[in-house]
């Protein structure tokens, strides 16, 4: 495996493409596997996830255990690299996952900003009202996003679109959280499903398509089984829907001043984090951090222009003035965007800094190769790909198929396609799984929970398997 | 960054970078006049000019390349990013419990004299700002200076200035103090320990300006002000967790070589269980006080005689969100427009021309003077993306001049500018432009002590 394919792939995902780092260093590093570092950063792991799932009970939340995690293991990685004498690699690793964690949170944030900036507009009250009035029940919108979501996420990121129709999900729910946390599932499956029948829109299947093991329109025999696995959660799912329509609102909303602004602009932005991804090769949370400029520059020349007297726009967007020393030099802006950009879900954001840490951090040590190792070695490949598709519900599906293809075993083609799909799929079984679900959680501020999404699992697991039984019935031609 | 696989200092691409970037870096010195804050212009010029250069490497074939050198700022900007919203954090929650309020209402209540409160409040800025911000410090001390010299403006000028001048010269010397220390401790061309050979440097550029300033303080005696008031509930607790945090963060880059950052979080870690601690506490002594005495009031936390609590003392995630967005968001575009400069390859150039055309110490002296019109922190990123080949004493000789050069203009640090605006005239650009050859006398003898001391 190459430095520039890596860095491709990393630049096309723009996702948590974690713990490649070690692949960079040629020097021996020492074999944590089997050293107490090893087992130690296993135990911290395990317990914090534990922890963190508790949540509701200890009343402890979730990112508090999970950083100091993240912390312990590259402590003891860290410790252990010490005694050997060459830290560099490790330190290297640590740095490429911090990078990676970095590109997540400012394109949450770019993305977090506009979504209070339109809600404090009341941009999505008034799209509320629209939808209402186009007579749009609430199942219909669950299947509008859904398949919306499915055919998006072939051609662009699993992340982008993903949170794409989360906002929109979040402005058409408000007020029925039973909806937004269905809907969101399902555009979390949805995603992951579209995402690996082709090789633009996951990070299993770019890698696959990279190693040149399957052909890019290969990939499109996977279609049946991927809308199988779409289809047959969300079918079960429909029925759990509030039949009704979304709530009439009698009063007639008006948009604040500049919000049809602020949606081109988010719109724009959107835009841009592809174009920037897909044309220009840089990180699609740079092209966010563009767009949010626009939003910054867009707000000053709002501020400067707001008429005078408008009465009850300063209460309704007012800068809350906090008896703060750092805030005193700063004459009150009605329109301030820095209190919209804060308004992020810190706690989600913490807890992927202590997962994707982690996660990183086991796999630096060389446990997902280890694993994958012994799936290989001691069962059939079926059985192997299998399994690795469901232990991508925990762990990053990119660095699964990385530690997979780096062992070269020899599989049928029909195997390599059977693997992209499981692991493609596989994410969706948990909310932690895959990168749109990490991105919703962090997005809807709790209405979309880890729980509320395993309480579908069975559902989401019966999808899953009837996704590889089509596989076989369908592409039995590739075996 | 040092290999430029694309020399584009003659193309277009270039020329329009560097307009972008100065037209964008005067808008954000206008910052005050404008009202445009200046994260605006500074993220909005580094998008652009990642837009400009990554087109041209992309149309090369060759947009991997570009995409690299930009995950590479991205991941210096993450360290700062996570570094700075955990110190933050910490002061948020400090000042929610009230910590600055006793400090300054001790201030008041003691009755100093003028000239001792000039010293006092110029120690303690010195001090405080090695720790803590360099704005948070001038803040919290200028507003003890203006409120105990209401009927006194010359006092208020004068104290303005020494405060100024104390806190660029005690966040010199620690790396905690300020974004340019913490930049250079980050890169790891210095260790911990060593900067604090600037200490005494440090001190000089303090006291020589103060030493002449004191004979200018009147010495009358104000009335002092308020009674002084007990810390809040888990205040101490909270002081002794940053210390602790400070602690990690240092060793976690010195005996394990991991970037400061990753102690930080460690410490982020001590603060969010200690609120968590705190929050059961509160719950099982209000269980026993709901007990005694139903007040049927849900919500009211707080004994009567006790000030209020409300949730969002227990919520640790409350003074994460209360970061400093402007300069968090600030330092992205400034990271972005000096990387994109640096790869476009002016910065060898500059690098060239300061380096090797002068002696580093001249260089070096040049460079603090120009950060008392160019905001510290990209000054010295600037230096560091350069990388010039320069010996440790040098290294720290340019953190010294960095940090201390801003004083000798008002607009020249953050904690001017933030005093010009809190004091409401009374402390001006002209009447600190008085002080100007006094500093700058402060500035040499730093530079001299500093030479005479660890150049050897």
């Amino acid at each position: 495996m190459t430095i520039s394919l890596r860095y491709f792939v990393c630049i096309i995902a723009g996702l948590p493409v974690s713990a490649f780092a070690e692949n960079l260093v040629p020097s021996q590093p020492p074999d944590l596997i089997h050293h107490w570092a090893g087992y130690f950063s296993l135990a911290v792991i395990v317990v914090a996830y534990v922890s963190a799932m508790l949540e509701d009970v200890t009343m402890l939340r979730k990112s508090k255990s999970m950083v100091l995690g993240g912390t312990l293991v590259w402590f003891a990685i860290l410790l252990a690299y010490r005694q050997h004498g060459d830290v560099h690699p490790a330190v290297e690793a640590f740095k490429s996952n911090l990078q990676s964690y970095m590109e997540l949170l400012l394109f949450i944030m770019a993305s977090m900003t506009y979504l209070n900036a339109m809600e404090d507009m009341h941009v999505f009250d008034a799209l509320r009202n629209w939808l209402v009035g186009a007579r749009f029940g609430y199942r219909k919108l669950f299947w509008i996003t859904g398949i919306l979501v499915f055919l998006l996420s072939t051609i662009i990121n699993g992340l982008t679109a993903g949170l794409l129709m989360g906002a929109v999900v979040l402005a058409v729910g408000k007020g029925n959280p039973r909806f937004i946390s269905l809907a969101c599932i399902n555009i979390v499956v949805a995603t992951n499903a579209g995402g690996s029948l082709s090789p633009l829109g996951g990070i299993s299947t770019l890698f696959v398509w990279q190693k040149g093991l399957v052909e890019f329109t290969q990939f499109f025999a996977l279609f049946i089984p991927c809308l199988v696995n779409f289809l047959v959660p969300a079918i079960a799912m429909s029925f759990a829907i509030p039949k009704v329509c979304p709530l009439l609102e009698t009063q007639k909303i008006n948009l604040q001043r500049g919000a049809v602004g602020v949606i081109f602009l988010f719109a724009v932005t959107i835009a841009l984090a592809i174009a920037f991804d897909m044309v220009l090769r840089l990180p699609p949370a740079a092209g966010m951090m563009a767009g949010l400029s626009f939003l910054q520059l867009y707000s000053f020349y709002l501020k400067r222009t707001e008429p005078p007297n408008e009465n009850g726009l300063d209460q309704s967007l007012g800068f809350k003035d906090e008896p703060g020393v750092e805030r005193e030099i700063l004459a009150p802006y009605s329109y301030d965007i820095f209190e919209k950009v804060g308004r992020l879900e810190w706690d989600t954001l913490l807890f992927f800094y202590g997962a994707m840490m982690g996660i990183g951090g086991l796999g630096f040590i060389g446990y997902l190769d280890a694993v994958s190792q012994w799936l290989y070695g001691q069962h059939d490949p079926t059985e192997a790909n299998v399994l690795i598709g469901l232990s991508s519900a925990m762990v990053d599906n990119g660095t699964l198929m990385f530690a997979v293809l780096s062992m070269h075993p020899g599989i049928s083609q029909g195997q390599w396609l059977l693997l992209t799909l499981t692991l493609g799929v596989g994410g969706s079984l948990m909310a932690i799984g895959s990168a749109p679900g990490i991105g919703l959680l962090g997005l809807t501020k709790g209405q979309y929970s880890f729980l509320g999404h395993l309480k579908w699992f069975p559902v989401i697991l019966i999808g899953y398997f009837a996704a590889i039984g089509v596989h076989f019935l369908v592409n039995a031609r590739f075996f | 960054m040092s290999n430029v696989p694309l020399d584009l200092t003659g193309h277009w691409v270039g020329f329009c970078a560097i307009a972008i970037f100065c037209t964008a870096y005067v808008f954000a010195m206008l910052e005050d006049t404008i009202m445009m804050r200046k994260s605006k212009p500074m993220v909005f010029a580094g998008s652009l000019i990642w837009v400009l250069i990554a087109s041209i490497y992309a149309t090369g074939g060759l947009g991997e390349e570009s995409g690299r050198a930009f995950r590479a700022i991205l991941e210096v900007y993450a360290e700062l990013f996570l570094f700075i919203l955990v110190s933050m954090t910490y002061l948020n929650a400090m000042e929610q419990r009230g910590v600055f309020d006793s400090l300054r209402i001790w201030l008041l209540s003691k009755g100093f004299g003028y000239r001792k409160l000039f010293w006092i409040t110029g120690i303690l800025s010195f001090l405080l700002s090695a720790v803590i911000s360099n704005l948070s410090t001038a803040l919290l001390m200028g507003s003890v200076v203006m409120v105990m010299g209401k009927k006194n403006p010359k006092f208020v000028s004068i104290a303005c200035v020494n405060i100024v001048v104390a806190t660029n010269a005690g966040g010199s010397f620690s790396p905690f103090g300020d974004i340019t220390t913490l930049l250079v401790w980050q890169k790891g061309i210095v260790p911990f320990t060593h900067f604090f050979s600037l200490f005494l440097p440090s001190v000089a550029n303090f006291v020589v300006p103060a030493g002449i300033m004191h004979f200018f303080v009147p010495k009358e005696f104000p009335e002092s002000v308020g009674k002084p008031q007990p810390l809040q509930n888990g205040a101490k607790g909270i002081i002794a967790l940053f210390v602790m945090t400070i602690m990690t963060a240092v060793s976690f880059k010195n005996l394990l070589d991991l970037p400061a950052v990753a102690g930080m979080m460690a410490g982020l870690t001590y603060l969010s269980f200690y609120f968590f601690y705190l929050y059961k506490v509160r719950v099982e002594w209000r269980h026993d006080q709901v007990g005694g005495k139903t007040d049927g009031k849900p919500g009211q936390l707080g004994a009567p005689n006790e000030l209020p609590e409300t949730k969002q003392h227990f919520d640790v995630f409350h003074s994460v969100a209360r970061l400093e967005w402007d300069t968090l968001l600030y330092f992205y575009g400034v990271m972005t427009c000096v990387g994109g400069l640096s790869f476009i390859g002016y910065l060898t150039f500059a690098s060239n021309l300061l380096y090797t055309d002068l002696s580093p110490t001249n260089a070096n002296v040049l460079i603090g003077i120009i950060s008392a019109f160019i905001d510290n922190g990209t000054i010295m990123y600037t230096v560091l993306t350069m990388a010039p080949s320069i010996s440790e004493p040098q290294w720290l000789l340019v953190t010294l001049t960095t940090g201390v050069g801003g004083s000798m203009l008002a607009i020249g640090s953050a904690a001017g500018i933030g005093l010009m605006g809190q004091s409401k005239g009374a402390y001006s650009f002209i009447s600190h432009l008085k002080w100007t050859p006094v500093i700058a006398l402060g500035y040499a003898s730093s530079i001299f002590v500093h030479l005479l001391l660890n150049l050897n």
